[in-house]
């Protein structure tokens, strides 16, 4: 393993002059989980002379509530998402999601702005996030920025995240009551498994029994995880039927094969991705 | 090479030690301290044979670096035992035969202490859950679930 230099500031202003000060050189380190493991793989972290550890800036640890305005620091780990009461209330595919995540020691020390700016296409709570079409806030000495999470997140293991830039926190509006939520995902096993496919729902009907909001979301199927406006469309302003539920998957899957190419595994994934697809809707729809 | 001034409190003790940046907590622990109890085993998160307790919750120490440790308290196997006398999750893995080539055991019983010291009347899926990122490739859980599910009886009886 290779020689480091080891920061740890205390806030956000001593952290981004550091980073400032040795911007192409230096990793930002959060819960570790990730990146502890690349810095032991020499051709990974090649050019990595300094860490900044920034798992002491307290004002990143939080998760806040205004006025509906949802804020989760960009520190808050899958264990303390996992037990929030406000989402297992409120939006319980955040929590569900976060329970997908690895192992209790991982779910412990990763955290949510280490998930996303690692940018796995398989990373657990990004389709959820994705569906609550939430925004990064990136800071930097010239200041803050905010980026939608899907524009964030440029490919597999690609962000737009500048070399002089940490993400603070992850914001997104708390729906309005009535919504039902389910999160979904397969892998090759249970503990531990990195997501194959994952689903995230998130709807509601109006008093009609019509569903007059629809937002559906992947993960590992497409290079990056996002909403699918396509497969949404299907069944949005209408009556929530089996047929419209199938003709959903059905793109979702479509979807999937047009953006990650036929592959040896798509013999398993298609029909597996739309018998997910037709569970989420409905767990969602029983949710409500 | 690149050093750190670290303190922290090991097993109830307060050390300080100069130490290379680049290491992580299981070289510290290992290396630093001698306290091989920790064990490394695949060295990416997935096993849990490193497992400690750092500030009382299970992690893998392996993916942790030995600075983020700084100031915190870590308990590793051997800081379990009350002097010559072997803590109850010790005993009851002995009991019940949970013990076969041992190099999971130290991060089997420090989940499990994470565990019991919150709830002594887990569930069976609550055991699973929480040695979940244990592996095992000996006795097939079984007989670890079971010696959890006594040490908590005992410890719950002995409150």
């Amino acid at each position: 393993m290779r020689q480091l230099e080891f920061f740890q500031p205390e806030t956000l202003e001593k952290a981004l002059d550091i980073l400032a000060d040795k911007t192409d050189n230096i990793k930002v380190l959060a819960g570790g989980t990730d990146l502890v493991v690349q810095l032991r793989d020499n051709s990974l972290s090649e050019n990595i002379s300094s860490i900044l550890d920034i798992s002491r800036i307290k004002s990143f640890k939080e998760i806040k509530n205004n006025d509906g305005e949802i804020t989760i620091g960009s520190l808050v780990t899958h264990e303390e998402l996992l037990n929030n009461k406000l989402f297992s209330n409120k939006l319980p595919f955040i929590n569900e999601a976060a329970s997908a995540v690895g192992s209790p020691q991982i779910r412990r020390r990763g955290t949510i702005g280490g998930n996303i700016c690692n940018a796995a296409p398989c990373a657990d709570s990004v389709p959820v996030l994705a569906a609550l079409d939430a925004e990064v806030i990136l800071a930097s000495k010239s200041g803050k920025r905010k980026l939608s999470l899907t524009e964030f997140i440029d490919g597999p293991y690609r962000t737009n995240l500048k070399p002089d830039e940490i993400m603070t926190s992850i914001k997104f509006f708390m729906p309005e009551p009535g919504v039902g939520t389910s999160f979904m995902k397969v892998g090759r096993r249970k503990a531990l498994a990195i997501s194959r496919m994952s689903v995230a729902v998130m709807l509601r009907k109006d008093q009609t029994g019509i569903v007059n909001e629809f937002y559906l979301s992947t993960g590992s199927v497409t290079p990056k995880p996002t909403r699918l406006p396509e497969a949404e469309r299907v069944l949005l302003n209408k009556e929530p039927t089996e047929d419209l539920i199938n003709e959903t998957a059905e793109k979702v899957a479509q979807i999937m094969i047009a953006t990650s190419g036929y592959r040896w595994s798509t013999e398993y994934k298609e029909p597996v991705i739309k018998t997910m697809v037709i569970r989420a809707i409905k767990q969602a729809l029983e949710a409500i | 090479m690149n050093k750190l001034k670290i303190n922290l409190t090991i097993n109830n003790q307060k050390v300080e030690k100069e130490i290379p940046a680049n290491w992580r907590l299981v070289d510290l622990l290992r290396d630093g301290f001698g306290l091989t109890g920790c064990k490394e085993g695949c060295g990416v998160g997935e096993c849990g044979a490193c497992t400690v307790l750092l500030e009382g919750e299970a992690v893998t120490s392996c993916l942790i670096m030995a600075g983020q440790a700084q100031g915190k308290e870590v308990t590793t196997i051997d800081g379990i035992t009350n002097g010559e006398k072997l803590h109850p999750l010790q005993k009851a893995f002995i009991e019940k035969g949970a013990v076969q080539c041992g190099y999971c055991i130290p991060g089997m019983i420090l989940s499990s202490l994470a565990l019991l010291r919150k709830n002594l009347e887990p569930t069976e899926e609550e055991i699973k859950i929480a040695i979940s990122g244990n592996l095992c490739r000996c006795t097939g859980y079984k007989q670890i679930v079971d010696a959890i599910k006594l040490a908590a009886k005992r410890m719950k009886e002995s409150e």
